[in-house]
């Protein structure tokens, strides 16, 4: 549509002479959403929030006898800002297209704005996903989701990527959980985190299910060996809206304040009319932010 | 690198320059048996809804060329299409979402062939540039900001114009349309493929003031 539900857009509805209505789906949409499978869902009270990152003191050390004890201190690492967003469409009908449809179901204004507003929530938060790599959007620390050069609060990196990029396999698995089980703590000493799921797009479903499903290693000649990625059973979450690429695949791990989607406020729908025109408009908008807190969260490969 | 997702064709009101009021549409006469003159003049293509139009000194609308055609090329725009008002088509008037090219009426003036446009001044309209080449990143489309280009009208294999924003013109001398901004939609998605989606406004348009010579 370019501007408006006039009587043109929605001509074969003029008349009862239509058998079914082809459509997307309306129904459902808020339970449909893939989002809060893979984000921490939160709710924000103020125009935007900041987390801080904390690090120390590191390790102790050996003391001789009636010698004082070291110091050791805590520093601050880089803060993480949730701006509330907002987004918003309408659609505007006229008052003779609502006088003279036939078919409530043609319009629908307002159930077509719920389901436009859902999968751009969808969307917006796949675009972590999507951007993961890029240098453009990046996080707290400067640095994008997946990054070799992640900040340590102290001096440091870290990096939360594979070194080497591999396909999904049982292979790049262990290599990518002996890296997630030695990532450093906010102090810089290994703490390390363990796999909970695997992001993946969609097109990467069949070689992850038999992956994961299989009790035996999956690789030909190696049958007897056990799939430790079957044994570790972690999740799988393909991800449609993940378009910009075939290959990339991010892991998820159990490490806190990762991936964020925090509602400012949840979707509101309006409607009002403009009596000049005479046309009926309907509206929706919502209000959230996005973004992650640690991105020790994740391991990212970009193969 | 993907495209990205595409949900309508030709020029999408966003919103007014000034106000928040939607503005009023006019009706546009078409005359009988315009058989869309994109392409230097030849055709076979419907008006559609999203398509920029312009008007002849004879008072009828016909499709404003953009830079698909050196014949005609980034002609001034009175307005795009938000609705076609029922056509005669031959029997009736038929109410549709475009008006079929060819459309004859003859000189039968109740069976006349109108179009509704809202005014292409004014107002931010939403289009999809039509390469991937041009800008791949969000800050290459940011440099664009500010300069003008030219729509592209082409045909396909509906009798569509398929009208996009032909980003490869863009130019900061004179053309048809000023980029106003990267449009907000969250189906800009990757920027490095193509579809993407831009705020324009209208910078080479019929309407006066903007222009002060008759038509």
């Amino acid at each position: 549509m370019s501007a408006g539900v006039f009587e043109s857009v929605i001509a074969h509805a003029l008349k009862a002479t239509l058998d079914e209505i082809i459509d997307d789906p309306t129904d459902g949409y808020e339970q449909k959403a893939i989002f809060p499978k893979w984000c921490d869902i939160g709710k924000m009270t103020d125009a935007y929030e900041d987390d801080l990152e904390m690090g120390g003191p590191g390790l102790a050390s050996e003391v001789n006898e009636g010698q004082e004890l070291p110091s050791g201190t805590i520093r601050e690492g880089y803060l993480t800002r949730y701006i509330a967003r907002k987004f918003g469409l309408k659609i505007l009908v006229t008052d003779e297209a609502i006088e003279d449809n036939k078919y409530p179901e043609v319009i629908k204004a307002a159930r077509r704005l719920k389901r436009a507003l859902w999968k751009t929530a969808d969307i917006d938060a796949t675009n972590m996903l999507a951007r993961a790599f890029n240098t453009a959007y990046v996080g707290g620390d400067g640095q994008p989701l997946c990054s070799s050069a992640h900040t340590l609060p102290n001096g440091g990196t870290f990096s939360n990527v594979m070194a080497t990029p591999m396909s999904p396999s049982r292979a790049a698995f262990i290599i990518a959980r002996s890296q997630v089980m030695k990532f450093p703590g906010h102090d810089g000493t290994i703490e390390g985190a363990d796999i909970e799921a695997v992001l993946h797009p969609v097109e990467q479903w069949a070689v992850w299910e038999g992956l994961v499903k299989s009790s035996k290693a999956p690789e030909a000649g190696n049958f007897n060996e056990i799939n430790v990625a079957y044994t570790h059973d972690f999740k799988l979450i393909p991800i449609k809206y993940w378009v910009n690429t075939t290959t990339n695949y991010i892991f998820q791990t159990d490490v806190d304040n990762g991936l964020q989607f925090r509602w400012r406020r949840r979707p509101r729908s309006t409607s009002w009319n403009e009596n000049a025109t005479e046309v009926g408009l309907y509206g929706i908008s919502a209000r959230w932010a996005r973004g992650w807190s640690d991105p020790r969260s994740v391991l990212g490969c970009q193969a | 690198m993907t495209d990205n997702m595409r949900a309508y064709a030709g020029f999408k009101w966003v919103r007014s320059l000034v106000g928040s009021t939607p503005p009023s549409s006019i009706p546009l006469r078409v005359a009988s048996g315009y058989a869309g003159s994109i392409n230097g003049g030849s055709g076979s293509i419907d008006i559609n809804i999203g398509d920029p139009v312009r008007l002849l000194s004879t008072g009828y609308a016909v499709h404003a060329a953009g830079n698909e055609a050196a014949a005609n090329a980034a002609e001034d725009i009175y307005g795009i299409v938000v609705a076609v008002l029922p056509y005669w088509d031959g029997q009736v008037k038929t109410f549709g979402n475009r008006l079929p090219y060819g459309t004859a009426y003859g000189s039968v003036l109740e069976r006349q062939s109108y179009v509704l446009v809202y005014p292409a001044a004014g107002h931010i309209w939403e289009i999809e540039v039509d390469d991937a080449t041009t800008a791949t990143t969000e800050a290459g489309y940011t440099a664009l900001i500010g300069e003008n280009c030219d729509h592209r009208l082409t045909t396909g294999s509906e009798p569509k114009t398929n009208c996009l924003l032909d980003i490869s013109t863009h130019v900061a001398t004179t053309a048809q349309w000023r980029i106003h901004n990267i449009s907000q939609s969250v189906a800009n998605q990757d920027f490095s493929g193509a579809y993407v989606r831009l705020y324009v406004t209208c910078n080479e348009t019929q309407l006066a003031p903007f222009v002060t010579a008759g038509i």
